[in-house]
């Protein structure tokens, strides 16, 4: 067999061609990415053929919930096998997702890897409704926790189990079962609660992270191997994509391998086929040289176009930079062009509510990424606020998307498939992240077809493509707690010495060392000091008082900046790291000040965009006697340059210089209100929550401990939970967030961990406003 | 199985075409084995042995009841008739290696060695004169198949699909069978469903088929008629 592609465009030999990747299918199942490539390109070349087959294929491969009917002896052998696995499991499942769930009942842990879209997650999320005791799921990033929270929440609907995001206990009085949604980071407070805790299952979905080179890796290894202590009766489940050897997530972290397996499923549900496109026209061509062919050959059709036209989605995959300074939209322009108006109404409402998150609208905060998705065109990457990525993640999966531009944020997990992958960027050393990204090309349906979905490579990069596809993903079977690592940073090595000898506070999710610096007897008097100028009559002071005074103001951040020197072993901080530690200390007191997202990001914007100034410009020009007047006023407005703010970096760094978010010499009028979101949420994201909170936190409850200083207690409350009533406390306990808290607060009649308890009115609340609280809500 | 008929035939013609018929005893035996071998093959039977030792026989059983119910009574649909094929190919397979004394490849082992190869004939034997011949089976529920299947048989030596499966068979042949093919030695077999025709008839009509005749230059042909 070989020239497959040109042979099936050219409709030759097409019986001998199907059936050799038949008899493939039949012997070596649905593993073979060329046999795969194969039946895809039957399937868009030749459907009146294809159609005639179409039912055996689907049976032997085996994707059972697409009800294929048996129309061979060998597919009647897949019909009764699925027949079997239906009556065995009560679904549909595929023989990968069958065998997972048989493992997961044999074994105590199970380690497994299988490519993207084989359905795993449809079997975890069975798995956790039929469960009678706790779950706890960890995956890697908060996007996922949000995904998962959001589909648990919709498959258990039983108010007697808790689906929670944090580790806590809530909601006792009718409390059955909890389901926890975790990273490691938040899994620490398990171990707090491991008395009261019935834990059936552990399950470590994306477990490769593991692997990862930093503090995060050093982690996961720390929670499993403290699972395995505290709860040594429950399973542990490690799910990861595309590895080799899932053994080594065992062997790393010493489980005892008599109750152990662990299984590499290479078994896929959709095929691919793969493009280049050298700038102009668009090739096909296969994995396997020799069986698909040595030469591309010239695609007839653009598939992009082709996907536009077709209402199918579109991934590019390209850097935060090129999102950032907008090149990526310059280059995609036509698709951008052929993109219709959106007017169906649940996408306009998903729209509208991303919109009603950032502020954006149609005056000064105008927002080039809503104006974009009101054509179904989607930006995604890691500084878009998490409420505004799942309501996206919701407009893709709903099928309005017709084409986002996605960093690497979109590589790890998150189910949003698409028909065709663009890899406008290709990183070839990151085989195991283009390897994700590649799995998102082609969505498994439930529709009686093949699904198949189409990669397009830059031409450049076609053999480093190929290489990406025929590497093996190998896990380290060794945990780098237990490596010596040779020249890593100082934070580092602390962070793991500490992991390592069980010097590290759950508490406080810091070091001892840490933590004991933090309540040096030098720091009281900045602390105080610094509670002195946040309250005045036990009141937090407000916002006016705070701006009306510059030097107040910058006194409260020297405070801070001084107390923070602390956590840095007394290191002078450098200008860069000064002005990113008080740009976070100043949205860290407007969040206190109960201001959204977008009031924030309103701020920030009408300060670098001058927007008063050229709100009074314009209205000056309006009120001009004469045509001339209104020109040199609009032409002020115009002229007017953005004033220095100073974007997210990551802290500590003592190499950072200060500078502006823009180039100098921008205009303010091409200050863009995207990026000030995207800041915003990074500073609230990775710096205040991510960092900045676990510090102050022990800072003032430390010194609270000592003191017995009320308003110390309430900063650190504001640290840790954003508020210091505790009424808001238990809400966000309960899941709430702050923008639901300012619209529920006033139904709830009282709130404590046993329940919540509403007020009749709250059945007045439209439908989309209950689905956060109608778990607690008992008829 | 049961041999019902063996014979030269247009000896005038040529010194080795024989017509052999057959009936299967018991039909749900042979489709039982058939469906035993095709599972064993398939990649589920790896994946899930559990299923295969434990489950699989008996829930099998219905369906194979089925199928031989409507070969019996001719009233076929797609997985009947695929069905059909099988068996012909295996009744045939096995009437020449009992009958003839010819070398036998088993249908599991000839699949598994075709798989990374160019499928083409059905089945393969060797005979005492070490020429390699190449089998086609042809099913058809309501008429005697040998025409399909001589048609068949002479589309694929038209495609050379007998050159192209030697490099997945070359394993079960001795190598001066395999010289031969390429010098153009060989020979043919088609086994085909048979109705109620007699083998007389069935035996003339063949003769008079122009496919048949292109075959005659060919060191042997063997006709097997399957009552099914």
């Amino acid at each position: 067999m070989s020239e497959i592609i040109k042979k099936i465009i050219s409709q030759n030999h097409l019986d001998e061609i199907f059936d050799f990747a038949k008899r493939k299918l039949y012997i070596e199942g649905p593993t073979s990415t060329t046999v795969l490539e194969i039946l895809s390109y039957l399937s868009i070349f030749v459907p009146e053929y294809f159609e005639c087959v179409k039912d055996e294929i689907l049976e032997v491969m085996g994707v059972f919930y697409k009800k294929p009917n048996a129309t061979t002896l060998q597919s009647t052998i897949f019909n009764i096998y699925g027949e079997y696995i239906k009556e065995k499991y009560q679904a549909n499942y595929t023989p990968v997702q069958a065998n997972i769930v048989k493992k997961i009942n044999e074994y105590k842990n199970f380690s497994f890897s299988a490519p993207t879209s084989t359905g795993k997650s449809f079997v975890f999320r069975n798995i956790i409704e039929s469960s009678q005791n706790d779950i706890v799921i960890i995956v890697p990033s908060r996007a996922l926790i949000n995904e998962y929270y959001d589909r648990i929440c919709k498959l258990i609907t039983d108010k007697t189990v808790n689906v929670l995001t944090f580790v806590d206990i809530i909601n006792t009085k009718h409390l059955k079962r909890s389901v926890f949604i975790l990273t490691p980071e938040r899994a620490k407070d398990l171990f707090k609660f491991k008395d009261r805790l019935n834990v059936e299952m552990f399950l470590f979905d994306e477990a490769q992270l593991s692997d990862e080179e930093s503090v995060r890796g050093l982690y996961f290894d720390s929670i499993v191997r403290r699972v395995q202590k505290a709860f040594p009766d429950s399973k542990c489940i490690f799910s990861h994509p595309f590895i080799s050897n899932p053994d080594a997530q065992l062997q790393k972290n010493n489980f005892d391998m008599n109750e152990s397996i662990a299984l590499q499923y290479l078994q896929k549900n959709v095929g691919q086929i793969f493009f280049a496109h050298d700038g102009a026209e668009y090739f096909h061509f296969g994995i396997d040289k020799e069986i698909m062919g040595k030469q591309k050959i010239k695609s007839k059709f653009d598939p992009l176009m082709e996907a536009i036209s077709n209402g199918r989605s579109i991934l590019i995959y390209t850097t935060k930079a090129s999102i950032y300074n907008k090149s990526v939209f310059i280059k995609f322009v036509d698709y951008l062009n052929a993109c219709p108006h959106i007017t169906d109404n649940e996408a306009l409402r998903l729209i509208e509510e991303v919109n009603h998150y950032i502020g954006a609208n149609e005056s000064y905060y105008r927002s080039s990424m809503m104006e974009m998705l009101k054509h179904g065109i989607v930006i995604h990457h890691g500084s878009l606020p998490l409420q505004a990525r799942l309501i996206l993640e919701h407009f893709t999966q709903q099928g309005f998307c017709r084409i986002c531009f996605a960093t690497s944020t979109l590589e790890q997990g998150i189910n949003m498939p698409f028909d065709v992958v663009y890899l406008n960027t290709f990183e070839a050393s990151r085989t195991l992240s283009m390897k994700n990204l590649i799995g998102r090309a082609g969505r498994s349906t439930d529709a009686l077809k093949f699904d198949y979905g189409s990669v397009v490579v830059k031409a450049e990069n076609l053999s480093g493509f190929r290489s990406v596809m025929l590497k093996e993903e190998i896990l380290s079977n060794v945990s780098l707690l237990d490596t010596d690592e040779g020249e890593k940073d100082a934070d580092y090595k602390e962070f793991k010495e500490a992991i390592n000898n069980g010097e590290f506070s759950d508490e406080f999710n810091l070091t001892n060392s840490e933590v004991s610096r933090l309540k040096d007897g030098n720091i009281d008097d900045i602390v105080r000091n610094l509670l002195g100028a946040m309250f005045a009559n036990g009141q937090l002071i407000s916002l006016n008082v705070i701006n009306q005074d510059e030097n107040f103001r910058l006194g409260i951040y020297k405070y801070f900046v001084e107390l923070y020197r602390y956590y840095l072993n007394g290191r002078t901080l450098s200008d860069g790291e000064e002005s990113v530690l008080n740009t976070a200390i100043k949205i860290l007191i407007w969040k206190v000040h109960c201001k959204t997202f977008k009031d924030i990001c309103w701020r920030r914007y009408a300060f670098a965009a001058c927007v008063p100034e050229r709100r009074e410009y314009e209205r000056l020009s309006r009120n001009a006697t004469s045509q001339y007047y209104k020109n040199i006023y609009h032409t002020k407005a115009e002229q007017l340059y953005a004033r220095f703010i100073r974007g997210y970096d990551d802290l500590p760094n003592s190499n950072l210089h200060n500078y502006s978010l823009y180039e100098k010499g921008t205009k303010a009028k091409d200050v863009d209100y995207d990026r000030i979101v995207f800041d915003t949420y990074d500073y609230l994201d990775k710096l205040i929550s991510f960092k900045l909170s676990d510090i102050y936190y022990a800072i003032f409850y430390q010194y609270y401990e000592k003191t017995a200083d009320e308003r110390a207690l309430r900063l650190a409350k504001y640290f840790k939970y954003g508020t210091d009533n505790e009424k808001e406390i238990l809400m966000l306990r309960y899941g709430l967030s702050f923008e639901e808290i300012k619209w529920i607060k006033d139904y709830i009649i009282d709130i404590s961990l046993e329940e919540i308890v509403f007020g009749h009115s709250i059945v007045e609340l439209p439908q989309e406003k209950m689905i956060s609280i109608e778990r607690f809500i008992q008829y | 199985m049961r041999i019902l008929d063996v014979r030269k035939i247009d000896v005038n013609n040529h010194n080795r075409a024989t017509f052999i018929r057959v009936e299967p005893i018991d039909l749900q035996e042979t489709l039982t084995d058939i469906i035993n071998t095709l599972s064993d093959l398939s990649w589920i039977s790896r994946f899930d042995d559990e299923f295969i030792q434990e489950g699989f026989r008996a829930r099998a059983l219905p369906t194979i009841c089925d199928i031989a119910d409507k070969l019996t009574a001719s009233a076929v649909d797609k997985v009947s008739s695929d069905a059909g094929e099988y068996v012909v190919s295996e009744l045939s397979r096995n009437a020449i290696v009992n009958q003839l004394k010819y070398l036998s490849v088993p249908l599991a082992e000839l699949y598994n060695k075709q798989l990374s190869g160019n499928p083409g004939f059905d089945f393969h034997t060797q005979n005492d004169c070490e020429i390699l011949i190449f089998g086609e089976a042809k099913y058809l529920c309501n008429q005697n198949a040998y025409g399909t299947g001589l048609k068949q048989v002479v589309e694929f030596i038209g495609n050379e699909k007998d050159l192209k499966d030697i490099p997945s068979i070359r394993d079960f042949f001795s190598k001066e069978a395999l010289r031969k093919v390429i010098k153009g030695n060989k020979g043919f077999a088609v086994g085909f469903s048979a109705k109620s025709t007699s083998s007389d008839t069935l035996i003339a009509n063949i003769i008079r088929n122009k496919d048949y005749k292109l075959l005659l230059a060919y060191d042997e042909i063997i006709l097997v008629a399957v009552n099914i």
